[in-house]
């Protein structure tokens, strides 16, 4: 119970930070020159977070927190039919799925995993965007913008997931001695 | 049959059902049910006080600390003020003439419209799809689908209404477009988002006269935008192209991102 409600507390925190926190910090970076590339950019910790709990919950979890998340996103300026939320939805599953496949031992092979879900959801997003939007415009002018989030994104979730797992483990989410996934401190 | 088929056709199936179901919910979403105005009222305010937060101590850095360069840049500045103010007189003595002329011809002004004036409080969640949240200041009757202006030109258009913001799809996200016009020349054209800065001209005749250099305005016929809006410069034409018809490439006024203060149409002022 308290988990449960630690991580909706932590996705409005997550929505709240991506829409009104970073977007103002990223506007302010982009100024810099040479840095230019990161103007209209954010974290998206929303999905970071989600690729957490794909990671560290059951197939009904992930299903049940992918759908939330998702949902709530459409009440954050959201404008593509379900593209976000149907995005989050298959890429937490993949992530989940991909789970026992892996054992991510230390920061880089984490964002390197992220990253690679990253590119994905957002590919997925774009792909869904054009079939639910039936918009004409070519994807080829969303690529750089496709790779510097997932960069991004990439460099934030070995720092974000060391907190979650923090979070998980004062909230009895997970046990201190819980061997998964994600088998690292930073 | 493969072990891993069944799991895969069934993973093919759930997602999309999902995604049926999900753009389900979603289309048509014009006004906000009970529990999505709970939510909503209680986020709205948080979004609010974190944008202004935040937006203060970047305006405190740049304004108070970070003050190299301001010295040459006041210069500049005043430099160009005053070239921009010669030309203002300029320009304000073609509008009186203008105003002249339109009393003798006894046409109607269609420049004035009554306004909105709505401040930024958020971006939107997602990276790809370009929209922002504006806190209104006054129980105006907006609704989705008015045109929202910001000083430089064309913004947007409002997507969806709550009570205290509403959310501005802009004119940047893939999903927009605009009926065009190039001044110069009066080629009409259809100007669409591409997800970046730029802006993207299609349905240009291949005879159409159109050069780098050219301001494109609102022609006011797609009947969401008014007529005569200033849209961008174009800033690339591509040649060569074979058909029908031909590319180009538009940079607005001003960057969306920045976009603080807006103007949202409520409708044509009539006389």
């Amino acid at each position: 119970m308290r988990n449960g409600i630690a991580f909706i507390a932590i996705m409005f925190f997550a929505y709240v930070a991506q829409t009104s926190l970073l977007p103002p910090i990223f506007l302010f970076v982009s100024r810099i020159p040479g840095l230019g590339f990161l103007l209209g950019h954010t974290l998206n910790f929303v999905t970071m977070t989600l690729f957490y709990l794909s990671l560290n919950r059951d197939l009904s979890g992930t299903l049940i927190w992918a759908t939330v998340y998702g949902m709530v996103g459409n009440w954050f300026g959201i404008a593509w039919n379900g593209a976000f939320a149907s995005a989050l939805f298959m890429t937490a599953v993949l992530c989940h799925l991909l789970k026992s496949q892996l054992l991510l031992k230390d920061a880089a092979g984490t964002a390197l995993f992220a990253g690679a879900l990253f590119f994905v959801e957002g590919l997925i997003h774009l792909l869904l965007g054009h079939l639910l939007q039936q918009i004409q415009v070519s994807l080829r002018y969303q690529l750089l913008p496709l790779l510097v989030y997932t960069i991004l994104n990439a460099l934030a979730a070995p720092v974000v997931f060391t907190v979650l797992r923090q979070i998980d483990i004062w909230t009895d989410g997970i046990s201190l001695r819980t061997r998964g996934t994600l088998e690292y401190r930073l | 049959v493969a072990r891993w088929f069944k799991p895969a056709f069934a993973l093919f199936l759930l997602s999309y059902l999902v995604v049926q179901v999900l753009s389900i919910n979603f289309k048509e979403k014009k006004t906000l049910k009970p529990v999505e105005r709970i939510i909503v009222f209680i986020a709205a305010p948080v979004q609010n006080a974190v944008w202004t937060t935040v937006e203060a101590m970047v305006d405190g850095w740049r304004h108070y600390i970070a003050l190299t360069q301001t010295s040459k840049l006041n210069d500049k500045l005043q430099k160009e003020r005053a070239e921009l103010t010669r030309k203002l007189n300029e320009q304000n003595e073609v509008v009186r003439e203008n105003e002249r002329l339109r009393q003798l011809l006894e046409l109607r002004d269609k420049s004035k419209f009554r306004v909105v004036v709505a401040e930024r409080m958020a971006s939107g969640a997602s990276t790809f799809e370009k929209t922002l949240r504006v806190s209104l200041r006054d129980s105006e009757p907006i609704r989705p689908g008015l045109a929202v202006l910001h000083p430089g030109g064309v913004l947007g258009q409002v997507i969806e209404v709550s009570p205290y913001f509403c959310d501005v799809l802009l004119l940047t996200d893939l999903n927009s477009a605009v009926d065009g016009i190039v001044q110069r020349s009066r080629a009409r054209t259809l100007v669409k988002g591409t997800g970046t800065s730029e802006l993207k001209l299609e349905y240009l005749s291949s005879k159409d006269d159109v050069a780098v250099g050219d301001e494109v305005v609102t022609s006011g016929l797609d009947g969401i935008y008014p007529e005569g809006i200033p849209i961008g410069v174009v800033s690339k034409v591509e040649t060569g192209a074979k058909g029908l018809f031909k590319g180009a490439w538009l940079k607005p006024h001003f960057d969306f991102s920045r976009a603080e203060e807006v103007e949202i149409i409520l409708q044509p002022e009539k006389r």
